[in-house]
């Protein structure tokens, strides 16, 4: 009799527990549900009045209801900054993750790590002061798209660093030493061979840094200025990009600069996201 | 009288504060087999990358002694020249896995400048490939990955790349311990015609006194960091000298 009985109460002990979790994790994702289904709809709404095309390509009108323009420029700037954050970034990283992996357990390769770890919590908002300070105020004079490059790179960097030590750790210690047994320099060996075999995991890096770079707006609160008129690459002149755009956009008492905001931030959303999915399918693919 | 490529006088080795070598003195004959033989944990890996100075990647390794490839001392040269003339091939098949079949083969050559044309590059690759008894099975796909080959392939394929250095001295790490027998016997008579037709000196690590006899003209047999005995492989195997020798010779050690 009483064997069956403790089997129920176990059970039910069993249900509630599951129940107890499947509400907490609904707790911790409905607020990320909610913002992504009222980006989806504002967003969707301001870009479907607009025209994709338009919303796309056009210089911005906050002030003209009847047309509000597009997120051209700044999208523009994104991709910009992208790209120099990209370069910028990985030129110094993977040195410092060379070094780190490479000459593991040297004095100089913890201290690099511990560096790199610490300065991946830093506050962008200072690097952001920091590189006012120096590229805006000191040496141009002006806010400029190198300055907000220079600042998300360094958002970036010691992510990146972490990110492709580890993906050069990971590296099979047989194929390392083959590569150290193919009779070049250290370094010729470390670039030509060693960093090739883990660039997927180095890619990966990048892409998740470049998707957080993408979203950030602190580094660039002071140093890009915020312009919206007008296509230009100019390194040393005002620009726009994407997430501050949203933030000043959306703080305007005009309808058509809401509707921009509206319509940048779904965009930057699909931007994340995709970058994002890119980055799983190539881990996806490096484990097979 | 041989001549000597490899010697290696006074060996000591000593990893993470443990003596591993404990003063090794021997020589190579040029355009020979040897085989290194002893028991596991002995030190055989450790040579061969004293050798080479793989153990410079090491840093828990102190070395003390010589090792001379052709009379010119390895540690009075960089680390790297000397990874050129004495190639490697490992335990574990090893091909660089993000490179194709033909670029595993051509980058030895494509680091050192070996070739000036593309068609010379592909005929290093090409005797690399002959030379390891690979190229018939990959001729038809030299770009598609070395992940796709089965062990023993993948183990020919290292030995090809070790090959396209156009090394004179090739040190084997036991390297049939992870390939079934039939592609054993093709790496055994690969390396048979490399030092018949080529004049390479092959120092061929295994435990298999079987091995030993049909590839080696010369055994060396290593146990506790010292060389216990050493000399024609006939001569050690069916006399040995020294009873811990003899004992290894009958399975016991
Ligand atoms: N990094 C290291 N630090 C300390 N000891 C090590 C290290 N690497 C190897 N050893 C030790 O050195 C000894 C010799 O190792 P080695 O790999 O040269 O032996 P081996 O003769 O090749 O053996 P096997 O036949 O198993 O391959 C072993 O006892 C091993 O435990
Ligand atoms: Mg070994």
């Amino acid at each position: 009799m009483r064997g069956p009985r403790r089997m129920l109460a176990r059970k039910m002990w069993n249900y509630a527990g599951l129940a107890v979790l499947v509400t907490l994790a609904g707790l911790a994702v409905a607020p990320l549900l909610h913002i992504l289904y009222l980006v989806a709809l504002k967003g969707g709404e301001a870009i479907a009045r607009i025209g994709l095309r338009r919303f796309l390509t056009e210089s911005p009108h906050p002030f003209d209801p009847s047309d509000p323009g597009g997120i051209g420029p700044a999208l523009l700037g994104t991709l910009e900054l992208a790209a120099l954050t990209a370069a910028g970034a990985t030129l110094i990283a993977l040195p410092a993750a060379v070094l780190i992996s490479e000459l593991r357990g040297s004095r100089l390769s913890r201290a690099t790590l511990l560096l790199a770890l610490t300065l991946v919590e830093f506050p962008t908002i200072l690097v952001g002061l920091t590189v006012y300070a120096v590229l805006v105020d000191h040496l141009v004079g002006r806010y400029n798209m190198l300055a907000g490059a220079a600042a998300l790179a360094i958002v970036v960097l010691p992510y990146l660093v972490v990110q492709a030590s580890e993906a050069l750790r990971q590296v099979p210690e047989g194929v390392r030493e083959a590569a150290y047994s193919m009779g070049a320099p250290r370094t010729t060996t470390v670039y030509a061979l060693i960093a090739p075999a883990a660039r997927r995991g180095i890619l990966v890096g990048l892409l998740i840094g470049l998707a957080r770079a993408a979203g950030e707006t602190a580094p660039l609160l002071f140093t890009i200025g915020g312009a919206y008129e007008g296509y230009h690459l100019c390194l040393l002149r005002e620009g726009g990009a994407v997430p501050l755009m949203i933030y000043q956009f959306i703080q305007m008492p005009y309808q058509a600069a809401r509707e921009l905001a509206w319509g940048a931030a779904l965009v930057l959303m699909l931007i994340v996201v995709t970058v994002m999915v890119a980055a799983r399918l190539i881990v996806r693919e490096v484990r097979m | 009288m041989a001549t000597y490529a490899l010697e290696v006088r006074d060996l000591h080795v000593w990893l993470s504060g443990k003596e591993i070598l404990r003063g090794v003195t021997v020589r190579f004959p040029e355009a020979a087999v040897t085989a290194v033989m002893g028991p596991s944990g002995t030190g055989k890996s450790t040579l061969l990358r004293a050798i080479n100075r793989l153990l410079d990647l090491n840093p828990e390794a102190r070395v003390e002694g010589d090792v001379r490839v052709y009379g010119r001392s390895v540690y009075e040269m960089e680390p790297y020249e000397v990874r050129r003339i004495v190639a490697m091939v490992f335990q574990e098949p090893n091909p660089f896995p993000h490179l194709s079949i033909y670029d595993n083969v051509a980058i030895g050559p494509r680091l050192h400048g070996l070739a000036r044309t593309k068609r010379e590059l592909d005929e290093i690759v090409r005797w690399a490939l002959e030379k390891a008894m690979l190229w018939d099975e990959v001729k038809d796909r030299l770009d598609s990955s070395p992940m796709k080959l089965s062990g023993g392939q993948r183990q020919r394929l290292s030995l090809a790349r070790a090959l396209a250095l156009k090394p004179r001295i090739l040190l084997l790490d036991e390297p049939t311990a992870n390939v079934d027998p039939v592609n054993a016997v093709k790496i055994e008579e690969a390396i048979r015609g490399l030092v018949r037709e080529e004049g390479l000196t092959a120092v061929f690590v295994t435990h298999m006194p079987s091995q030993a006899v049909r590839v080696s003209e010369y055994i060396v047999f290593l146990y506790g960091g010292r060389v216990v005995e050493q000399g024609p492989s006939r001569e050690v195997a069916l006399n040995p000298r020294n009873p811990l020798t003899e004992k290894f010779f009958r399975g016991e050690l």
